[in-house]
């Protein structure tokens, strides 16, 4: 890859290349590597769930083992998959399209990369220890995860603080290179969206990933040094956990929503041929978004009790964030609007998160409605609105930036008959696992059993078989990106979209190792 | 183009496939496929549950209305702007007018959802002059209840038998979700639910009734409900609360007001009610005026005659009930309050070797060969119950998170810290303590069935300590001792 360097051969100068690089493209990769590797564990997890809850009965697995599966499924997927892959997206994306050389701090990047396969080594390592792993949820609520969690919930700890460090420094990294290394005459304002949804996002993580931290180190020393911060015999409170980790997860949830506007946002004005609508607006209804997260936790605890006047505040607070979510599927359907539309697969996969995150998004309304909320709270309705939210919404946006950048990263195209047949089947069996969810929440089934009621038994199957051809759909999706990064596609011109917009189309498809050595002229409406 | 042909063709078989091979089948199936599966939340039978229908409702028909709006434009921009049907790309990307329009409509919306919101939400809190006081103690994994006022109390644990879970037996019509001894409560009367936890935290929901409530130790969070017709209500726990967190069903009987005040009388008295009986009571009152026969969470069960079975639910239920009512009479057990079983729970296992000495001091152990097989039957039938599902029927356990007790080390051992572990469980792990769930007979009676099951009373193999009968009277010392320890 590498032009002005001369390669070193052999296996060790291949491992030395991957392990010390300081390259942002090189980062950008491993963490895409790394993040749709572990998409693939966290989703066979919920592949052996899924057929635990084939019908009635317990057949797969015990339910002690089943208790670990939903945490570590739970888990891996938000720190393991979901975040690396858009931390790849901005290792990638972010000094290419703002005009800068690379990131901010290169060796600061590759550390908080390499940190991530050594905290997961720890987290996957509990799986295999007596006692069994963490079987708490991926919410961890005490004391269940204190005085009565198995001894591996103190590898999970260690791991969620490496794994923390590894966040919080990759959000210092982006911020850094976003306010300081844009190139010269590109203003905070004109700074592509994709830039903004993440420059959100890092300060986001940088707030409330310590939080986590703080949290998790309470219930280590609740668990070993006497402590009694959530201990009710001891003068704690159980509740203060939920509180901590709410004011954390709540945001968290954002984290990862929020980029995924951004690649929506880049797409959709792509194909449709048009500039985005009410660009500032955008903006500025992600920021409200951010703002908003902060004061809405106690929604998911609507039912543990608390006063009135909470209630209501709390209410109200998570009823507004409707409000800027609202603006941006109304924007994105008014740039669409009287564009000269085409369908590429990014472009499809870009139109089906539309339509499901705003399906997610309406159920989200509907849970913020605290007294609906206690018959909705830990049911699968609330399965069926966040897998909605992440699933249909995140990943599919994930999918829709890996076949829009592809060409920039490979300098071939994604196959488009395998990316289609890819989307099509992934949009309908995401349909068919989850929707079926939201009746068996209404009809009364709680989420994290593993097994349940015969009048549960129908959807269940539904949602099984749905989620296996999901599963299965995937691989498709490897198949078609292992064939383009061998080069055996068509290959892409340096603007591999006919109306792409912004910097990274100026740079040669694949992109060079160093790009932007040179600041580029910004033109005034960039 | 081929690509589009393709999925044109593939839509359009099965589509045809389904509507024109049997139009009529399709049309019957999807009728009694609607009618016999719930999509719904439940309407439910107290003055809250319909509320929150309601609001439910209105919530989701405006969700409806956005979803369809934004599903219609979208449909119309796919079709109408496409590159290939020659549309020209417009060049605006503002319009402030329209910006603040969808800025403020929604808004709007939102104001007017918040208000019904608001007003079900004062009344849901509103818990002035209530007539029963129920206090609901989750614990893992079972509830139990008492009744403020009467001074009554007993616990509330799933009688699925573990046969039915592993398959080898027919799943029951109420697989999982029917208990041993059901909460019993009057119609029309308002009635205040005191959540709490002995553990970690549950939730206690019955959906006809729209309460859920999170059990949390240390905190009592309330509810109430104002229930309008008998019958019997079916939920469940709802916040994941370790190993058999999906096994902890609620199961409430609602009767008229002289039923109740029987099954209080016979409560009192130690004899209580069987659910045959309490099930003879909700049918009466449900008969004398009330012609709509509600009994589960499934409206196929509630509505209508099964189509799988002609028998009707309370038959069905007589049979399943007969057989587990006579496993275990309630305990009138006044347990020890919530913190107390708290602290006592963290005791480690360490100290079961400090206490070793002080048991053997104190305990009479007989030792015989034989033990009387009816004492044995006895401690099968509460292994069978509370023990069988982790370390299942063979005493083989599910290592490594469930331990065998066959050959173990301290089934085999001295009695000491083997009644230990019953009492006080093990902290960290998934063995829970049983000392305000079994009455020290009932432990004493179990720890003799496992010492003396699966060849552990072989003393040639386990040593002098094997097998053997351990006396009411040595849990009841042992438990004496450690809390003197405490």
């Amino acid at each position: 890859m590498s032009h002005d360097h001369p390669a070193p051969k052999g296996f060790i100068a291949y491992i030395q290349r991957w392990l010390f690089t300081t390259n942002h493209k090189d980062i950008g990769t491993l963490y895409l590597l790394f993040g749709f590797a572990m998409f693939f564990v966290a989703g066979f997890m919920s592949l052996i769930i899924r057929a635990q809850l084939a019908q009635p009965g317990m057949q797969l697995v015990n339910p002690a083992t089943y208790n670990v599966l939903i945490t570590m499924h739970g888990l891996t997927m938000i720190f393991g998959a979901l975040m690396p892959i858009f931390a790849g997206f901005a290792n990638w994306q972010i000094p290419l399209s703002i005009g800068a050389p690379d990131m901010a701090f290169p060796r600061l990047n590759n550390w908080s990369f390499w940190l991530l396969p050594f905290g997961f080594a720890i987290m996957m390592s509990t799986l295999f220890m007596e006692g069994g792993g963490p079987s708490t949820g991926w919410t961890m609520y005490a004391p269940l995860s204190t005085n009565y969690g198995p001894p591996s919930m103190d590898f999970l700890i260690v791991s969620i603080h490496i794994l923390g460090i590894s966040s919080i420094l990759a959000a210092i990294n982006i911020i850094a290179t976003l306010l300081n290394c844009r190139a010269p005459g590109m203003s905070l304002m004109n700074m592509p969206i994709f830039s903004w949804s993440w420059i959100v996002t890092a300060f986001l993580l940088i707030a409330v990933m310590p939080v986590l931290a703080g949290t998790v180190t309470m219930m280590l020393t609740d668990r070993h040094f006497g402590t009694s911060f959530f201990n009710v015999a001891g003068g704690g409170d159980p509740l203060l956990f939920q509180h901590l980790f709410w004011f954390f997860g709540h945001p968290e949830v954002y984290i990862l929503i929020l980029p995924a506007f951004g690649i929506i946002s880049e797409i959709v004005p792509t194909f449709s041929r048009k500039p985005l609508f009410g660009r500032t607006s955008m903006i500025y209804a992600i920021l409200c978004i951010a703002v908003l997260s902060f004061i809405v936790w106690a929604h998911h605890m609507f039912t543990a009790g608390m006063l009135l006047g909470t209630m209501l505040f709390f209410m109200y607070t998570t009823m507004l964030v409707s409000v800027p979510t609202g603006i941006k599927v109304f924007n994105w359907v008014a740039t669409m609007y009287r564009g000269a539309l085409t369908f590429e697969t990014p472009m499809l996969f870009a139109v089906g998160f539309i339509a499901m995150f705003t399906l997610g998004g309406l159920t989200g309304l509907m849970l913020a409605i605290a007294p609906a909320d206690f018959q909705y709270q830990d049911t699968y309705f609330v399965v069926g609105h966040f897998h909605y939210a992440l699933v249909a919404g995140t990943l599919l946006s994930m999918f829709a930036g890996v076949y829009y950048w592809m060409p920039k990263w490979t300098g071939y195209y994604c196959s488009e008959f395998m990316g289609k047949l890819h989307f099509w089947l992934s949009l309908i069996s995401v349909n068919i696992t989850f929707m079926p969810m939201h009746f068996l929440g209404l009809a009364g089934m709680p989420r994290r059993i593993p097994d349940y009621a015969l009048q549960f038994a129908d959807f269940n199957a539904w949602a099984t078989v749905g989620a296996f051809i999901f599963g299965f759909a995937q691989l498709i999706f490897v198949y078609n990106m292992i064939k383009t990064m061998r080069g055996k596609t068509e290959k892409a011109p340096k603007k591999a979209w006919e109306a792409a917009h912004g910097l990274e189309w100026t740079v040669a498809s694949p992109a060079p190792y160093h790009t932007f050595t040179n600041p580029p002229k910004i033109k005034a409406d960039t | 183009m081929n690509t589009k042909l393709l999925e044109k063709c593939t839509t359009f078989v099965l589509i045809s496939a389904v509507l024109t091979y049997h139009p009529k089948i399709f049309a019957l199936s999807l009728r009694s496929f609607v009618d016999t599966h719930q999509f719904n939340m439940h309407e439910g039978v107290t003055p809250i549950s319909h509320w929150i229908y309601d609001l439910h409702m209105l919530i989701f028909y405006i969700c409806v209305g956005i979803a369809t709006l934004v599903f219609v434009a979208m449909g119309y921009i796919f079709c109408k702007h496409r590159k290939s049907k020659g549309a020209k790309p417009a060049k605006f990307h503002d319009n402030l007018a329209l910006e603040i329009t969808w800025t403020l409509i929604p808004t709007l919306i939102l104001v007017a959802m918040a208000v019904p919101a608001t007003q079900v939400l004062i009344k849901m809190h509103d818990m002035k002059k209530t007539d029963v006081n129920i206090k609901i103690t989750g614990m893992q994994w079972r509830w139990k209840y008492e009744y403020l006022d009467e001074g009554i109390s007993f616990l509330s644990n799933l009688s699925t038998p573990q046969r039915q879970l592993d398959g080898y037996e027919p799943k029951g019509k109420w697989y999982l979700h029917e208990v041993d001894h059901p909460l019993v409560l009057p119609i029309h009367k308002k009635i205040r639910f005191l959540v709490t936890s002995s553990d970690v935290n549950h939730a206690w929901w019955v959906p006809d009734f729209g309460v859920k409530r999170d059990a949390i130790p240390g905190l009592i969070t309330t509810a109430w409900a104002k229930i309008e017709r008998p019958g019997v209500y079916r939920g469940a726990c709802t916040e994941i609360c370790g190993m058999r967190h999906g096994f902890m069903p609620v199961v409430v009987y609602a009767v008229n007001d002289a039923n109740y005040k029987k099954f209080l009388d016979h409560q009192k008295h130690h004899t209580p009610l069987s659910q045959v009986e309490l099930q003879n009571m909700v049918q009466d009152a449900q008969s004398g005026g009330m012609n709509q026969m509600s009994s589960g969470m499934g409206r196929p069960y509630s509505m209508k005659p099964s189509k799988s079975s002609s028998e009707t639910p309370a038959t069905n239920m007589m049979k399943m009930m007969s057989s587990t009512d006579q496993a275990r009479s309630p305990q009138l057990d006044h347990a020890s309050p919530p913190t107390s079983s708290m602290t006592q729970t963290t005791v480690s296992t360490d100290q079961t070797q400090s206490a070793q000495p002080n048991d053997l001091k104190t305990q009479t152990i007989k030792k015989t060969s034989q033990v009387s097989p009816a004492l044995l039957a006895a401690g099968k039938a509460i292994y069978t119950q509370h023990c069988v599902a982790c370390h299942k029927a063979g005493g083989q356990g599910m290592p490594p998170i469930f331990k065998a007790l066959k050959g173990s080390a301290i089934v085999t051992g001295p009695q000491g810290p083997n009644i230990h572990i019953l009492l006080n469980g093990v902290q960290g792990a998934a063995m829970q303590s049983f000392r305000n769930i079994l009455t020290p007979s009932e432990i004493a009676s179990v720890i003799t069935y496992t010492r003396n099951a699966w060849g552990n009373n072989d003393q040639s193999k386990y040593g002098p300590h094997a097998g053997g009968i351990v006396t009411t009277q040595a849990v009841k010392d042992h438990d004496k001792t450690s809390k003197e320890s405490n």
